[in-house]
């Protein structure tokens, strides 16, 4: 339990910490959106100095070709879409738990806009118990970044192989939408920090690679959809423009203090506006490059007037390359966010985590349901001191 | 979410609904998570138990709680057909069922009237299938506790009698209407407008095929 006392004061020096941080930014982010206008067009120089600071140890964003102060209005209505949104949820291993087991369970959802007929669910269970499942060659469990990276491939491959399901289909090439990065963290990161084996590593590259691929067979648009980004991979390349000299100490300089991109475009972008691409200077995007996969971001204002509310949108570059797949894609994200306006998320994403979920109540139901059957085959189950101090506390 | 629940199919067994999460000596409610399509009408029997006892009750009142998503989709001045269409046959929205107890069964027999203790929290609620409606409802012992329950209305007692009355066929549907009529004579000769108002509402009964 908390000592209220001393959370109170915290609480406190914490907002007055957050006011004066907020009063901070207006000339800041003037700076900022004064630099976006001046360099908007220096997109040559700007990918030159990049090239250079990435030895360095620079990282940002790097321009894909559209000025950077570019805005893109909103694509025209599309009497008939077809959205498919993923999204998954685990139980991890519990090394307190009578046995150790992992349950992954993806939501997916698809709706024909325009149809009038209501969406189509299914899950997609993963259950592993098996030791070559759970345990690494060295008899560790596997680490709970490892079962993540499984995750978030499995979205990737779930969406992609329902996308192809869909290719063909009479509502158009699919739009295929995953919550947050588009590819496992543990790929974006790169190998030498993606705390797996680089056996496994390899693994996750190839299979990311496989679905995309199979994701652009369809005809079809797929998108990692980040809400509420916090990255400032675009005003670190504004940082650059700046630099008379690459050296590793003045790109690691960041003149914007807590400033974010998301706070710098929603000051250029109007509501459904994008912004132009990017791309990520994450390791890992070269070898997507070769394999003609690249991956690019754009943001997107989907709020409304005077409250702008700004997404990070993450696509293969083989989707920018066809604008007809941009647009589709833009519209269909922004028709989505117009269902829950006041919050503004696409409502296929809400939908796929609600599927997904597994409720505390489940996890309950399941760990019931595994007790009975080990007893029943006169197997004695018991759980660890810790857990069943944690049942009796109430968790 | 939760494991899908087998649709009720009134000629197969009973089906789970939800569980008791309050419960007095004559009324309880039922907490449950339901598409549109699986809640059951008013009037439908349902069953709980307490210890050996079989406690048999009528559905009387439904409440549909909109959650935060079905709060912010209502927002909008038109939700797209396929949204409302999502909410209600996919979403498994949370329902209140409001539930009358009718009688009980114990060591075979039946009883009308409350039983001596409440229905326990948590109980597992179930539909009850055509057999057992039709054997408790044999005698219309059933109907005094509807006539005289302050929480229903005659709309709900008409339902029930409609369902009692639809799970038997032919002859045996009006000979029951005709027992059930007379009861409700004897039961309300002092309401006659009221009389006549239940024995309208459940006319159609008996004028269905």
């Amino acid at each position: 339990m908390l000592d209220w006392r001393q959370v109170r004061r915290y609480v406190q020096e914490m907002a007055d910490y957050a006011g004066d941080r907020l009063r901070a930014h207006p000339p800041t982010l003037r700076y900022a959106l004064s630099l976006l206008h001046r360099f908007s067009e220096d997109l040559e120089r700007l990918q030159q100095m990049a090239r250079e600071a990435l030895r360095a140890g620079w990282r940002g964003a790097i321009p894909w070709g559209e000025p950077l102060a570019a805005r893109f209005p909103l694509p025209s209505e599309q009497p008939q879409v077809l959205v498919i949104a993923a999204d998954g949820s685990q139980i991890y291993p519990d090394r307190h738990g009578t046995v150790p087991y992992f349950v992954l369970n993806i939501g997916l959802i698809e709706m024909r806009s325009g149809s009038g007929a209501p969406p189509q669910t299914r899950h997609h269970l993963v259950f592993w118990y098996r030791e070559e499942e759970l345990f690494t060659e060295d008899g560790e469990m596997r680490a709970l970044n490892d079962l993540e990276a499984e995750r978030d491939i499995q979205e990737l491959e779930q969406l992609a192989a329902a996308m192809v399901q869909r290719a063909g289909d009479p509502f158009g090439p699919p739009v295929g939408l995953a919550d947050g990065l588009l590819l496992p963290w543990a790929l974006a990161r790169g190998e030498p920090f993606a705390a797996v084996p680089a056996e496994r590593y390899r693994e996750l590259f190839r299979r990311a690679v496989e679905a995309l691929e199979s994701a652009r067979e369809t005809g079809g648009a797929i998108a990692g959809y980040v809400d509420r980004p916090t990255g400032h991979a675009v005003l670190r390349l504004l940082a650059l423009g700046v630099l008379d000299e690459i050296t590793r100490e003045k790109v690691a300089d960041y003149p914007f203090g807590q400033l974010r991109d998301r706070a710098l475009f929603a000051e250029l972008l109007a509501p459904g506006e994008r912004s132009a691409l990017f791309a990520p200077t994450w390791p890992i995007n070269d070898h997507l490059g070769q394999e003609g996969h690249r991956l690019l971001f754009f943001y997107l204002n989907v709020g409304t007037e005077g409250r702008p509310h700004l997404a990070r949108v993450e696509i293969p570059e083989w989707v920018a390359q066809d604008r007809a797949r941009l647009d589709r894609l833009h519209r269909a994200i922004w028709d989505q966010c117009r269902i829950l306006a006041e919050a503004p998320y696409p409502y296929l994403l809400t939908r796929a985590h609600e599927l997904a979920r597994i409720r505390s109540e489940e996890r309950r139901q399941l760990e019931q349901m595994i007790q009975e059957a080990l007893l029943r085959r006169g197997l004695r189950v018991s759980i660890s001191a810790k857990a069943r101090q944690k049942e009796w506390l109430g968790g | 979410m939760a494991t899908p629940r087998a649709r009720w199919n009134p000629s197969t067994g009973p089906a789970f609904i939800g569980r008791v999460i309050e419960s007095s000596a004559r009324t309880f409610r039922v907490g449950c998570r339901l598409t549109a399509e699986d809640i059951p009408a008013f009037g439908s029997f349902v069953q709980t138990a307490r210890g050996e006892t079989t406690i048999i009750g009528v559905i009387y009142d439904l409440v549909l709680q909109g959650d935060e998503l079905t709060r912010m989709v209502a927002l909008q001045d038109v939700p797209p057909q396929e949204i409302q269409q999502d909410m209600i046959e996919n979403r498994n929205i949370p329902v209140q069922i409001g539930v009358l107890t009718l009688g009980y069964i114990r060591d075979r027999f039946t009883y009308y009237g409350i039983p001596h203790q409440p229905p326990a929290l948590l109980e597992p609620v179930y539909t009850c299938p055509p057999a057992q409606i039709q054997r408790f409802t044999e005698q219309p012992d059933f109907i005094r506790t509807l006539v005289e329950a302050r929480e229903t209305s005659d709309d709900v007692l008409a339902a029930v009698i409609r369902t009692a009355a639809a799970i038997r066929a032919g002859p045996r549907r009006q000979d029951f209407l005709i027992q059930v009529g007379q009861e409700l004579v004897r039961l309300l000769a002092d309401e006659p407008t009221r009389l006549g108002q239940v024995l309208r509402r459940i006319r159609m009964a008996a004028e269905a095929p």
